[in-house]
């Protein structure tokens, strides 16, 4: 009984200290699992069209009325997710590891070999991010694997530059010069004692840049960079809704709220993260 | 019984007052400013080169050739010229020039200074003169022997080959007269100075979003009803959609086709429907793979659903197909719809007839603008359901044409405006053959000759029965090999804003447009 009360209250107090974070949380995790499951969960086909029944309002029936072909909008909703949150994890992992490559090499070794390194990442950094992107796809040409890549090396600097700045304080820390007294190899240093102290920090930033990766996708998704026309995906049912936004509204407001909410849920869940993870904050209470 | 005739009266009256209430609404007025919103606005109005339909639209409105287009009807109506003459053997034209007329500068309008406009384009000497003004092309320059001014009043042109379509191609944009005056004062930058013949006069002019014209007091027609006409650019159909509901435009050919059932029910906006001079195709590019089998091309042709792509991609706004030439083309004929019909069972037993591994992958290229992605993403659904595997290559236009241009292609959908009411406007498509810019490279058929030979044929000839049939042959034979997949003949429609009247729907739906009757109502 007592551990029941204790549970509940330490739960109030998480909740009081972290709503916003904790509303967030939920908020992704249910469009996260909605993506997961969206072939059970989906009431129709989200490819199938019935012409004869296009633009229909939204209704019991159709949740998020019909789209411009007869297809269910709500159900492409549903599906719509998987693209450009598929497109966001992998591209933001890629550009954490990659930057926390560079960032590590960089802090870790210093010399030449890290003013090269970071200038090249001041260079990347100097171009707007979806600029970069756009460039990228422009090059490597349409779709959605390039979209990713695009998003992930666009980020990496940012993973690189905060990995850097990092490393420059931890090499100089006792710790590590304890350590490297005791003869340990600089394999050793980076993993054992670098590497732990460093994922706070990033996995805070990672969670910032998810939900700049999710507006990234969604507006190369909305300029035709990357999935095929009729895919179900947040980004291109605005592009295809856009025309019809006098005429049937339902058809780009429902995906475009859908990316809004995600994107302020994943931020929200950032911001708490960072507030867990940040010993400064915590102890402030904040 | 005093009563009765009371209300007789009373009857009489309101008649009247009701018959004499039309007649006064059917009464042009002048005056007023119309705002036209376009998908586009050029840089400049320079003629010798394309500038989009914001373009066309200004010249159409400013320009005037020797002669104007009568779409509805067919054939050239007087400009200019107001009467000219054509030899037997087809090689002389002689016009002759209206007395009185002046440029928009004030320069008289002569035979000297029309001539000197009309050779802009071969004489390099020309201060004017810009090399690579491809538009001029279309002018058939390169089949003339002669041009001369005999006197102020007439032009004696001497072909070198008869050249049935000579006339009708002054109509063009790229036919209207400059004045010599804005060629001398402002050489190559005449486009940004363009001084015409025709019933509006440029006011004022912002490249790459509006111009503003004037009514030309001085048009040999006498003076346009409109006091003011402005053609201005949106960046998108919502854009000019929302500007049209606003009352920001009185007229527009972008608006979305989808928001036409609810404009209907508008008390300000009225949606006419253009004629049937825009044709919508797929090219099939016979050069490349699978598209050089024809059992594949007839297998495209079957399989799509054309009346499902026109009411669900165009709102219904096309005819089905024929052929490659229009219902109001010389020489259409009807029988190929037989063709351009859909049977999807027959396009998978031909498509296994061909003997390639299913699913055939193909991929359709389309502009990423207007109704054309929708129309893609139906066309690939029917595809697929016969046995292709369809990638969709959305691309921007200036990407689509070179694309196309480059051979590069395999399935393409796009359309064909009609400039010009004459078949040749349409079998130019298949006349450009081992040209750059040809869609469907079909100087790789085995039919490719006979082919070149109709269209040669269909040029030189004079005599219309003669013309009427070697179009008809020329169509046959596209039918049976297919370079081109047909869709629909689409009837776009016109958005106006109650207030605009006498809307001319023929060259207007061929994407030329004609605001010399248009006035507006108070």
């Amino acid at each position: 009984m007592r551990a029941q009360t204790n549970m509940r209250s330490r739960i109030g107090a998480a909740w009081r200290r972290y709503d916003i974070a904790l509303a967030g949380s939920c908020v992704f995790g249910f469009v996260l699992l909605v993506t997961i499951l969206a072939s059970v969960v989906a009431p129709y086909d989200p490819m199938a069209r019935n012409i004869k029944n296009r633009f229909a309002p939204p209704s019991p029936e159709y949740a998020f009325g019909t789209d411009q072909l007869g297809r269910d909008v709500f159900s492409r909703v549903i599906h719509g997710g998987r693209p450009i949150l598929g497109a966001s994890f992998t591209a933001v992992v890629c550009a954490l590891a990659a930057g926390t490559i560079i960032g590590v090499a960089a802090g870790y070794l210093g010399g030449w070999l890290d003013t090269v390194l970071m200038r090249l990442m001041d260079i990347m950094l100097s171009f707007p991010s979806i600029l970069l992107a756009i460039l990228i796809v422009a090059t490597l040409g349409v779709g959605l694997l390039n979209v990713t890549v695009a998003i992930g090396f666009s980020m990496a600097p940012v993973f690189a530059r905060l990995t850097r700045s990092i490393v420059i304080t931890l090499v100089h820390e006792e710790y590590v010069a304890a350590a490297r007294s005791l003869g340990a190899t600089d394999r050793h240093i980076v993993w054992q004692h670098i590497l732990p102290n460093l994922m706070p920090p990033i996995i805070v930033q990672a969670s910032a840049m998810l939900a700049v990766a999710v507006g990234a996708a969604s507006a190369l998704n909305f300029i035709g960079l990357g999935v095929e026309p009729g895919t179900p995906d947040w980004g291109m049912m605005v592009a295809e809704g856009q025309r019809l936004i006098f005429d049937a509204p339902h058809v780009p407001l429902f995906p475009g709220l859908v990316i809004t909410v995600t994107v302020l849920s994943v931020n929200y869940m950032g911001d708490g993260l960072r507030d867990h993870l940040d010993p400064k904050l915590r102890r402030q209470g904040v | 019984m005093s009563k009765m005739r009371f209300f007789f009266k009373l009857l009489v009256v309101l008649l009247l007052l009701f018959v004499l209430g039309t007649a006064s609404a059917q009464e042009p007025q002048y005056g007023g400013t119309l705002v036209f919103g376009a998908e586009s606005m050029g840089d400049s109005f320079d003629i010798g080169f394309w500038h989009g339909f914001g373009g066309v639209h200004v010249i159409d409105t400013i320009g005037e050739g020797l002669v104007r287009a009568d779409f509805e009807n067919g054939g050239a109506l007087p400009g200019l010229a107001e009467s000219w003459e054509i030899s037997e053997d087809g090689l002389t034209y002689t016009f002759h020039i209206r007395a009185g007329m002046s440029f928009h500068d004030g320069e008289p309008v002569t035979a000297g200074a029309i001539v000197r406009s009309m050779t802009r384009p071969i004489n390099p000497e020309d201060p004017s003169y810009i090399e690579g003004m491809y538009m001029y092309g279309n002018q058939g320059t390169s089949n003339w022997e002669s041009i001369e001014a005999t006197d102020d009043h007439t032009i004696v042109l001497q072909l070198l080959q008869p050249n049935a379509t000579q006339l009708l191609v002054f109509s063009r944009p790229d036919g209207a007269i400059i004045s010599p005056k804005a060629m001398d004062e402002y050489g190559t930058e005449v486009g940004l100075n363009m001084s015409m013949a025709g019933p509006y006069k440029i006011e004022r002019f912002t490249p790459g979003q509006e111009a503003v014209l004037a009514a030309n007091e001085n048009y040999w027609a006498g003076r346009p009803y409109i006091d003011r006409i402005v053609i201005r650019a949106y960046p998108d159909e919502a854009g000019i959609l929302a500007a049209l509901e606003a009352g920001e435009i009185d007229m527009t050919l972008y608006a979305p086709f989808t928001s036409v059932p609810r404009l209907q029910n508008s008390d300000h906006i009225r949606v006419e429907v253009g004629a049937p001079l825009v044709d919508l195709f797929a090219g099939a590019n016979v050069s490349l793979a699978p598209l050089d089998n024809l059992l594949v091309r007839q297998a495209v042709n079957y399989a799509l659903d054309r009346e499902t792509l026109i009411e669900a991609g165009l709102n219904g706004f096309a005819q089905m197909p024929a052929s490659l030439l229009g219902p109001l083309d010389l020489g259409f004929d009807a029988s190929g719809s037989e063709i351009s019909s859909y049977d999807p069972e027959r396009a998978r037993a031909l498509l296994e007839e061909s003997g390639l591994d299913l699913p055939v992958a193909l991929e359709v290229a389309y502009e990423n603008n207007r109704f054309w992605p929708q129309m893609a993403e139906l066309i690939a659904a029917d595809l697929e359901a016969v046995g292709f595997d369809v990638t969709l290559d959305r691309l921007d236009a200036g990407s689509f044409w070179g694309k196309v241009g480059d051979g590069q292609t395999q399935l393409s959908i796009n359309q064909r405006s009609t400039f010009v009411p004459d078949p040749h406007d349409k079998a130019i498509l298949m006349a450009r053959a081992g040209a750059e810019g040809s869609q469907t490279q079909h100087q790789a058929l085995e039919a490719a000759e006979a082919i070149d030979a109709l269209i040669s044929a269909g040029i030189s000839t004079v005599d219309t029965m003669e013309r009427e049939a070697i179009y008809q042959e020329l169509q046959s034979l596209l039918l049976e090999q297919l370079p081109y997949i047909y869709i629909g003949y689409l009837t776009p429609p016109i958005f106006v804003n109650q207030r605009v009247q006498n809307v001319e729907t023929f060259g207007t739906a061929g994407g030329r447009i004609n605001l010399r009757e248009v006035w507006l109502a108070e």
